[in-house]
């Protein structure tokens, strides 16, 4: 008895993983995983994994709705609590994407709204998203809406607004900035103020929507956790009521200054306590005063929309030092920058778009150029995020970027084309130096004019591209050679824009098939071929090619506001897509497939 | 002499029909379809290289038997909608006989510049921004501040209503609100 040896130990059973680690801690973990690169990578161990990952994904963002079919995404991921979903090419914000050209929210409203049972959060982009889309979102969801996001999105009226305000009463978050919107009356927004109590985010800013300033003010007593108000325009003075009532708001946009030069109208505006974002519209000379008490406290300035003159761009931004974010037109001049340089080290953001091209008498001439980047990237090296229209630029000032922004994951700069001479053609160095020493780039853009990039600085983007996952290029490169160097580097490049370029279509084709993460391709000015045909050399499994034909004048498509497309050129789009050739391409669209 | 070539006239007659069917499709405005710059553009082409036409017919079928027909030539596109068969192999006759053992096509022309775009947000904007009229906001200023210097504190009230009446009859108010 006593003698006995003891049964050797079930080593197999120890040792094996699956069975050691129960399903709900392999549950809890992947909860924690919250980059969606990840997740994916996760999602390939094993059949297990899979399926713990897609009952655990809460969050998923199809970059392209023609890339996924809506109900294979629900079969895949059935509780996901967040979506994000994006539509026509970026190109349609420049006014070169016809209105009718697709991106309809229908199909994915129609199959997931109701299904998907822990959905609170929507965010559609660039899409046309109808009334009636909007009414079957809210009959699924509306009592669990908590986030509405349209952005830059078309076919909605008020009455879409006025369901969600009436059937969505634990929306945190209301955001349609850009959209364009049938007004059929302010009433949406009076019954928001009345049925919500607790909204922290309303952004109407840049729709044409009319409100009544008592509607806000109710909004404002309703919901005391109101944070951020974004608006359409509407004179301030009237909003003066508001403003003492939202004693929470700490970002404000919109408005209006519409009598200029009444002082004493304005003088009575006080700003909520809390206030550090800011914008305001048509805000002149004789306005900027209004800010000054308490421009210390400001992070964020949108100043895009105003009336200032260079002068007055350095004396509010003398009084900024603490921005986060500016976001200006190139009126604020070089001069403007120097000051921009010298008081706000602690900027993470920095947006100078394109103003007027011929500058009034209140703005001086040139707009923005090396010196001004130069000063910038001297004196602000904390900077993230740099989207510049330039009048003139170097090789120096490109690498003085790449010397003292080391933190910038996105760069876009675009050449002007009214200047005649510039000073320091090809960038070819410059491009290098800045990629090199940007190591954290994930976008990066590049509009110049025709010699601005020799094939040699196509070709160190293509090296240099790093981790780098969106591209636009306008007008580089000399030859289909150097498209080719371009494209033989971009190992991690997903989504690529191009513009006005001279490549050929074989070229075009012959570059898509040597980057092995592209998704995505947009172009427009290209050298057509003498068959058209060349682009099928591109074709793939699962790789849809859409052409668009140039189009000429009288046969111009026009958009919802009425004006013709400002462009005709022949648009080529390209992507990856698990969904299968489009079915609702307009008539102008071809798809192109081998026979 | 260009004119003497049998092959340049015989492009010349297709081009001609080719003309009659977009003309005779266009007349349709219900399917108007995107249509080439024009016949003159194709017979430069012509002139220029003897491309071989390439013809692709969609699967997709409108009533009546025709069927959309899409030509690319010359790295032009031509879609014409209710294409009858007989009409499609009649265009592919004239193709096929304009092709021949032409010379070597010619470089393709300088592709040109395009336009920068401006972000629709900002277009706007700007055009709200010239609609106020700039000379009367300066004018305006120079007229507030003399008048603020001349008049003295008494009149203050008085000198506000005026300003606020010239600044009416000047228009601009109006049109702002009317927006």
């Amino acid at each position: 008895m006593g003698g006995e040896v003891p049964e050797p130990r079930r080593l197999n059973r120890a040792l094996s993983f699956d069975d050691w680690v129960p399903d709900e801690a392999l549950h809890l973990v992947m909860g924690h995983v919250e980059d969606p690169r990840d997740r994916e990578a996760a999602s390939r161990v094993c059949r297990r994994w899979h399926r713990i990952d897609a009952l655990t994904r809460k969050h998923v963002t199809v970059a392209f709705c023609y890339a996924a079919r809506p109900a294979r995404l629900r079969e895949r991921f059935p509780r996901l609590e967040s979506l994000s979903l994006k539509g026509k090419p970026r190109a349609a914000m420049y006014g070169l994407i016809p209105d009718d050209w697709g991106a309809y929210a229908a199909p994915w409203i129609d199959e997931l709204a109701a299904p998907l049972e822990c959905l609170k959060a929507l965010h559609l982009r660039r899409m046309t998203v109808t009334d009636a889309d909007i009414a079957a979102l809210v009959r699924a969801r509306g009592h669990m809406l908590q986030e509405l996001k349209l952005d830059k999105c078309i076919g909605f009226s008020t009455d879409a607004l006025r369901l969600v305000a009436r059937s969505c009463r634990s929306l945190r978050t209301l955001f349609l900035e850009e959209c364009h919107i049938t007004d059929k009356g302010g009433e949406w927004l009076h019954e928001l103020a009345v049925n919500n109590s607790v909204l922290v985010t309303l952004n109407f800013y840049m729709t044409e929507l009319k409100v009544a300033p008592a509607d806000l003010e109710l909004l404002a007593k309703n919901c005391k956790s109101l944070i951020s108000l974004k608006m359409s325009e509407c004179d301030l003075s009237d909003l003066i009521s508001f403003f003492q009532t939202a004693n929470a708001l700490q970002d404000f946009a919109g408005g209006a200054f519409y009598e200029v030069g009444e002082l004493t109208k304005y003088e009575k505006v006080k700003f909520p306590p809390r206030l550090c974002f800011l914008g305001l519209t048509y805000m002149g000379t004789n306005e900027m005063p209004v800010i000054f008490p308490f421009s210390m406290k400001l992070k964020k300035l949108d100043l895009q929309y105003t009336f200032l003159t260079t002068e007055d761009h350095c004396q509010i931004i003398a009084k900024c030092p603490n921005l986060l974010i500016l976001e200006v037109r190139n009126v604020i001049g070089d001069r403007g920058l120097e000051v921009v340089g010298d008081t706000c080290k602690k900027l993470r953001r920095l947006r100078i778009e394109r103003g007027d091209d011929d500058p009034g008498l209140q703005e001086e001439q040139g707009g923005v150029s090396q010196l001004g980047l130069t000063a910038v990237a001297v004196g602000c090296r904390e900077l993230e995020y740099i989207a510049a229209y330039v009048s003139d630029i170097t090789n120096g000032a490109l690498e003085s970027i790449g010397t003292f922004c080391k933190n910038l994951y996105d760069f876009r700069l675009v050449l002007l084309d009214r200047e005649r001479q510039v000073t320091d053609l090809p960038l070819d160095n410059g491009v290098c130096a800045l990629l090199r020493n940007c190591t954290k780039l994930r976008r990066f853009a590049l509009y110049l004019r025709p010699g601005g990039l020799s094939d040699d600085g196509l070709s160190y983007i293509g090296q240099y591209s790093g981790n780098i996952q969106y591209m636009l290029l306008g007008n580089v490169g000399e030859s289909d050679h150097g498209l080719i160097r371009f494209a033989v580097g971009c190992t991690n490049l997903q989504k690529l824009e191009l513009r006005s370029c001279c490549f050929s279509e074989r070229a075009l084709s012959l570059a898509v098939l040597q980057m092995p993460s592209l998704r995505y391709i947009w172009v427009q000015g290209y050298r057509a071929s003498q068959t058209g045909l060349d682009l099928l050399l591109m074709a793939r499994p699962f790789w849809n090619i859409e052409f668009t034909p140039p189009s000429p004048e009288s046969f111009n498509h026009m958009t919802e506001d009425g004006e013709p497309c400002v462009d005709s050129h022949a648009q080529v789009l390209a992507y990856y897509s698990l969904a299968g050739r489009r079915s609702d391409c307009p008539q102008w669209v071809i798809p192109l497939h081998p026979a | 002499m260009a004119s003497t070539d049998p092959m340049t006239r015989r492009f010349a007659v297709a081009c001609g029909v080719l003309s009659q069917y977009v003309k005779a499709n266009s007349s349709q405005p219900s399917t108007a379809a995107p249509v080439a710059q024009g016949v003159s553009g194709l017979m430069a082409a012509a002139a220029a290289a003897a491309a071989a036409p390439v013809v692709q017919e969609p699967g997709c079928e409108v009533d009546g038997g025709g069927q959309q027909f899409t030509i690319f030539y010359a790295g032009k596109v031509v879609v014409i909608d209710r294409c009858t068969p007989a009409m499609a192999a009649e265009l592919m006759r004239f193709a096929s006989a304009a092709q021949g053992g032409g010379g070597a096509p010619e470089a393709p022309p300088a592709l040109v510049d395009m336009p920068i775009a401006r972000k629709a947000s900002l277009k706007r904007f700007l055009a709200k921004r010239k609609a106020t009229p700039a000379s009367a906001r300066s004018s305006y200023v120079v007229r507030a501040a003399a008048a603020e210097e001349e008049q003295p504190p008494a009149k203050k009230a008085k000198a506000a209503v005026e300003r606020r009446e010239d600044w009416l009859a000047l228009g601009s108010l109006g049109h702002m609100h009317s927006r």
